[in-house]
């Protein structure tokens, strides 16, 4: 199976697009069928598409991947598909609201929240889904775990309403962004790859200093992601040091320090 | 196999993604091992598949487009880097050719014959009118793609396009699109996942839906530069379904350059030292910690032997091997890398550590953490409620080590003695190093 193909040339598509001409290729199907072998095809597609999906796929083989491919260091895999996220795509489809009850650790929890959805958001670390909502009264942005939704129905919403969310929601997104510049030691520039890699999953601006041959990147986060980014500057130890976060700088020595006093009691 | 000329495009897309805006046009061409020329042009095929405005003059605005490869996370919902699967060239004549015959038999099945006529009938003037054997070779083609199939077996042949998921109800393409979003997203492989979702879009934005509903899912904490490597993984694992030795040329990715110029074009000649490499390859493996492949393969006189997916080039299938040899081979690669948290072949030990909960009434997002990524170790609760104990067999110490340090104080290294020492080294190189911060923050 060749991934470079002439029939996924990107002119060729785009004007097959033009005349509304739509094909699948074996690969496609090869791929497709295998996919539906997965637990989560049960839930994600209805029985009906399902069954037709089966039908049509009847004839290509499903890719033999088990033989040849391990995964290694992946989260559990908690949560592929969520029973809502068919209904809270169709509300940001539709521009409505969603009104659901919180569900805490005992139960339904909380007073009902009334949300503006804008995106639904799967951590790939977590293996869990979650709604990303716009708090209108409190302007606030929220994000709630999919797991912790119940009674969760529409509600119109003006259309004005809806566009003057969406403004906000850029807006606070914005003044989220917080970011942090990470030294890479240059006795450690032989790791740059790694350290490229641990980090390829953020926004980020690679600099070179020429003179020195010294690596700094320039991460950029959603404030309220710092913790993860930590964990991340923990898991890489001694290859990046922050340079200019003074909070960052601080919860890196308040870590070093505490487990150092582990190791001493222990 | 992945021909030459990719193999360029993938170090050139991979250099981008991972270090966009670090160098200089120059810089850049010196680590991939091209001329600037080079670079230039193969910039310019890159912007011209991506859509992009005409190639800029200045090495500034150069900068950013290279900075366009770096991740977005609110705007890349679509994979920028699949550019690199759909920039096979092909000519313009052709691609008329084929536009017209799949149209043509998107209305109704036909003949060559047929279709013969139809692209007299359809064709730019300025263009020769096709013969029978340009049609067949072009229907023998996307037949051999799946992208048509005979209709029976009766002669003439009769070809229609593999249309039928298109055919599906809005409301179903919707539940699909969902469906092929999540998993090319979540699962492996991914590029063909991403190449149908594509399709699927088209066609939905083509019946009236608006982006949001399309653009509405988010991937947090992922890797997406892995499907570059996608392009060697099939190729390997046909290779390895026939049981064949390969050859490459490898880079290894400690070293400051990934690509080296082929000599067909001794102009632009820059030949860095990859080694040459014949294996007989026995399994791939995925690294989700950092996001990359690995190719674990035996090479004779050295056994076991290890590649990063993004240091081979010019790879090509060599002879095969018989069932028998493959299969010790392999099982033997498969007991030694049973206890790998990635894929360290040395020798097992038992790792021991303590893990501390947040505090009385905060859950434990400890606890939940090393459950969900913990791989085969083993928690048992500790008296006093403050603490548990993670065990693991695992072979060395040195790949599991970052994860352990990941969690801070949270998590006491009990043996074995040699990795405890080594973490307190650690936590006493690092607390030295933002010592200063600590001085200068109480002063």
């Amino acid at each position: 199976m060749n991934l470079f193909e002439k029939i996924t040339n990107h002119e060729l598509l785009a004007q097959l697009d033009e005349r509304d001409v739509f094909f699948t290729t074996s690969a496609e199907r090869s791929w497709l069928k295998t996919m539906l072998e997965h637990p989560a095809a049960q839930e994600a597609l209805s029985r009906a598409t399902l069954q037709q999906l089966q039908t049509l796929l009847v004839n290509d083989e499903p890719l033999q991947l088990h033989e040849s491919l391990t995964e290694k260091a992946q989260s559990r895999e908690n949560q592929v598909f969520h029973p809502l996220i068919h209904s809270v795509r169709e509300a940001i489809q539709k521009h409505r609201k969603l009104r659901f009850l919180p569900v805490g650790k005992y139960g339904v929890a909380g007073q009902p929240c009334l949300c503006i959805p804008y995106k639904l958001e799967y951590s790939m670390v977590k293996r869990e889904w979650y709604l990303l909502w716009y708090k209108h009264d409190q302007r606030r942005l929220m994000s709630t775990r999919l797991d912790k939704i119940s009674e969760c129905r529409e509600e119109p919403c003006l259309e004005a309403e809806w566009h003057e969310a969406q403004q906000e929601i850029r807006r606070r997104l914005e003044l989220q962004r917080d970011s942090v510049t990470l030294e890479i030691p240059r006795q450690y520039n032989q790791e740059l790859s790694r350290i490229l890699s641990a980090f390829s999953c953020f926004e980020k601006q690679v600099r070179h200093d020429e003179n020195e041959n010294c690596y700094s990147i320039i991460l950029h986060f959603s404030s309220n992601e710092r913790e993860y980014v930590l964990s991340r500057l923990r898991f890489l130890g001694r290859r990046v040091r922050v340079q200019d976060h003074q909070a960052m700088q601080a919860r890196m020595h308040q870590s070093a320090t505490m487990a150092l006093s582990r190791y001493q009691e222990g | 196999m992945a021909r030459e000329q990719f193999d360029k495009e993938i170090q050139f897309l991979r250099m981008l993604a991972m270090t966009g805006g670090a160098y200089s046009r120059q810089q850049y061409a010196e680590r991939l091992g091209i001329s600037v020329h080079t670079f230039d042009k193969t910039l310019q095929r890159l912007k011209s598949i991506s859509g992009s405005s005409p190639l800029a003059s200045s090495d500034k605005d150069k900068q950013a487009f290279t900075a366009t490869f770096r991740y977005n996370y609110y705007d890349a919902v679509d994979p920028l880097l699949l550019l690199l699967f759909q920039g096979k060239s092909m000519k313009i004549t052709e691609s008329r050719r084929l536009v017209l015959l799949l149209e043509s038999l998107q209305k109704r099945s036909q003949t060559v014959t047929e279709l013969l006529d139809c692209c007299s009938d359809g064709q730019v003037e300025s263009d020769t009118p096709p013969d029978e054997k340009t049609i067949r070779a072009d229907l023998r083609y996307l037949e051999t793609t799946g992208v048509i199939r005979r209709v029976d077996a009766k002669r003439p042949f009769r070809y229609r396009l593999q249309d039928e998921l298109g055919r599906l109800t809005a409301e179903q393409l919707l539940e699909i699109f969902a469906f092929v979003d999540i998993m090319a997203s979540t699962q492996l492989p991914s590029v063909h996942g991403y190449l149908l979702r594509d399709s699927l879009k088209k066609l939905l934005m083509r019946q009236g839906m608006n982006t949001e509903a399309l653009d509405a899912f988010l991937y947090k904490y992922h890797y997406y530069s892995r499907i570059l490597d996608e392009a060697h993984v099939f190729s390997l694992i046909e290779a390895m379904r026939q049981r064949r030795l390969i050859q490459f040329l490898y880079f290894t990715p400690k070293s400051p350059h990934s690509y080296s110029a082929s000599q067909t074009n001794p102009l632009f000649q820059r030949e860095h030292k990859g080694r040459e490499k014949t294996v007989l390859p026995l399994q791939i493996i995925y690294d989700h910690q950092f996001g990359r492949w690995y190719l674990l393969a035996h090479q004779s006189r050295l056994g076991i032997v290890k590649f990063r997916l993004e240091g081979i080039t010019r790879l090509s299938e060599a002879e095969a091997v018989s069932e028998h040899e493959y299969a010790q081979h392999r099982d033997r690669l498969m007991a030694r890398i049973r206890n790998s948290w990635l894929i360290d072949t040395g020798p097992t030990v038992r790792v021991r550590a303590r893990f501390f909960h947040p505090g009385a009434g905060i859950p434990s997002f400890v606890k939940e953490r090393v459950q969900l990524q913990g791989q085969w170790g083993t928690i048992t609760e500790e008296s006093g409620g403050t603490s548990f104990l993670y065990e693991i067999d695992v072979n060395d110490t040195t790949e599991i080590k970052p994860w352990l340090r990941s969690f801070g104080s949270s998590c006491e290294v009990l043996e074995p003695s040699k990795l405890r020492q080594e973490m307190i080294e650690d936590w006493k190189e690092i607390a030295a190093s933002y010592e200063p911060v600590r001085e200068n923050n109480q002063s």
